[in-house]
């Protein structure tokens, strides 16, 4: 792994990047299907970034949902 | 002590840049900016960020700059600070697969230094704001050009664009402007000394020192077999009609650049790109030495190896490409001491600059008439600033 991505996975406690992005993901989602609008779009805020940071095609797919939220443009 | 002015005369009744020129902070200060930020200045190579999304945070003149080599494999150079708080983004070398994440808040940045999200800006769970224009919070992008694979930065953003500032030595060496194949391995040395950044270049642009400093060197290509080159304002050096290529016992050689005139097969030249780069070359290989400069008496000379074909990286020529490492790392090596020893003769009150020897420093006298020149403008330009 490199650097960021041992200072990312170190800092939550996780094995891989990946790890990260999908669970803040899950986290997300759940909220957002529990009708806690903020709370969701956090959790896809922090997914979104490292995802992002690690060039995972994934980021594509929450920034729509946070676009559609009114949370990214 | 002389004026600065004197310098501008003729090589036969010139005396040097004044001892403030090598020992003085505030001249140090001055020149930082005059000669090394207003200029293009050599900061690392190209070799040094091989991959996509390779990244090297480095400091130039005290900036701090990120170097990186894009998706579209093009080398950009930006300035090593977040929009938003000012922290350091990249702080060791790394391949960046996204974005550019800042450590603190975790603004991303593309690798075209594009501003692409901004979490929490707006309050917990909104990446926006309207008062946050992501277009206009882009990195500050330096200006950068790669020739012989050198990244060359202008800090100030005054500096004519680098192929018409440097038309006359890209003309001139325009047999040489091919793929370039080196390493981080046995193609490069990195030396430390002890003395001012310009004394080195000095050094460099002449070879009158030649039979004194480097009698091995002497002996394969003598003083007599050496020209004067130089470019007002621009570059100086010297040349060799007299180029032995390296060989090994059972008489292999390094591969030639493809398409060489025929005075190549002979002849070398050695030139200073002002204001920091020293460039050599050869029908076989170049040389190239960035010159960092850490304070006004501290230089860190970074040098580099390049070769004309990829099979000359190859384990077959493992043997010349370390003999050929070793051959110039000593050369550098032979000159430290001089160089150091003139950086301590200029704290010698009466030091008037030095005259120079007309036939033989006509070279170094030209890179002090560049100096002279842009520090006199340089002043003159802030006077009326003031």
């Amino acid at each position: 792994m490199k650097l960021n991505e041992i200072q990312l996975v170190e800092s939550h406690g996780y094995e891989s990047p990946n790890e990260v992005i999908r669970t803040y993901k899950c986290k997300g989602e759940t909220e957002l299907l529990n009708g806690r609008l903020n709370e969701g779009c956090i959790y896809l805020t922090h997914a979104y970034i490292f995802a992002l940071q690690n060039g995972d095609p994934v980021a594509n797919e929450i920034h729509k949902i946070l676009v559609r939220y009114g949370r990214e443009e | 002590m002389n004026k600065l002015s004197t310098v501008l005369n003729r090589v036969g009744i010139a005396n040097g840049l004044p001892n403030d020129h090598y020992i003085s902070d505030t001249t140090y200060a001055e020149e930082e900016k005059f000669l090394l930020k207003d200029s293009w200045a050599g900061v690392c190579y190209g070799k040094e960020i091989p991959k996509k999304g390779d990244a090297k945070p480095t400091n130039f003149m005290g900036n701090p700059l990120l170097i990186i080599r894009d998706q579209g494999n093009k080398i950009r150079v930006f300035q090593n600070t977040c929009r938003h708080r000012g922290m350091i983004l990249i702080q060791e070398p790394s391949n960046i697969r996204g974005t550019i994440r800042c450590p603190y808040h975790s603004w991303c940045y593309s690798l075209d230094g594009a501003l692409k999200s901004t979490p929490h800006v707006g309050g917990a769970g909104f990446n926006i704001h309207p008062d946050i224009n992501r277009d206009e919070l882009g990195l500050f992008e330096i200006r950068s050009y790669i020739f012989m694979d050198i990244v060359f930065v202008n800090i100030s953003g005054k500096a004519k664009p680098f192929e018409f500032a440097n038309k006359n030595l890209i003309d001139r060496w325009s047999e040489f402007q091919k793929p370039f194949f080196s390493n981080n391995t046995d193609c490069s040395f990195n030396l430390s000394i002890n003395a001012n950044w310009k004394l080195a270049v000095e050094n460099f642009c002449e070879s009158y020192h030649l039979p004194w400093i480097h009698p091995e060197l002497n002996l394969v290509s003598k003083l007599a077999d050496h020209f004067n080159i130089q470019k007002k304002l621009q570059f100086s050096g010297q040349g060799s009609k007299k180029y032995n290529q390296l060989k090994s016992d059972n008489g292999q050689k390094f591969t030639d650049f493809f398409g060489l005139s025929s005075k190549w097969k002979t002849s070398s030249e050695y030139l200073a790109l002002y204001p920091n780069v020293l460039l050599g070359v050869h029908r076989d290989h170049v040389f190239s030495v960035i010159l960092q400069s850490k304070d006004k008496n501290l230089t860190l000379e970074h040098a580099s190896l390049s070769y004309a074909h990829p099979e000359c990286l190859t384990p077959k020529f493992e043997y010349l490409r370390q003999k050929n490492l070793s051959f110039w790392e000593t050369v550098f090596k032979e000159d430290i001491f001089v160089v150091e020893g003139m950086q301590k003769g200029r704290h010698g009150d009466r030091f008037d600059g030095g005259r120079f020897a007309p036939e033989m420093d006509s070279p170094t006298h030209c890179f002090h008439e560049w100096v002279a020149t842009k520090v006199i403008k340089g002043r003159q330009m802030q006077n009326e600033v003031e």
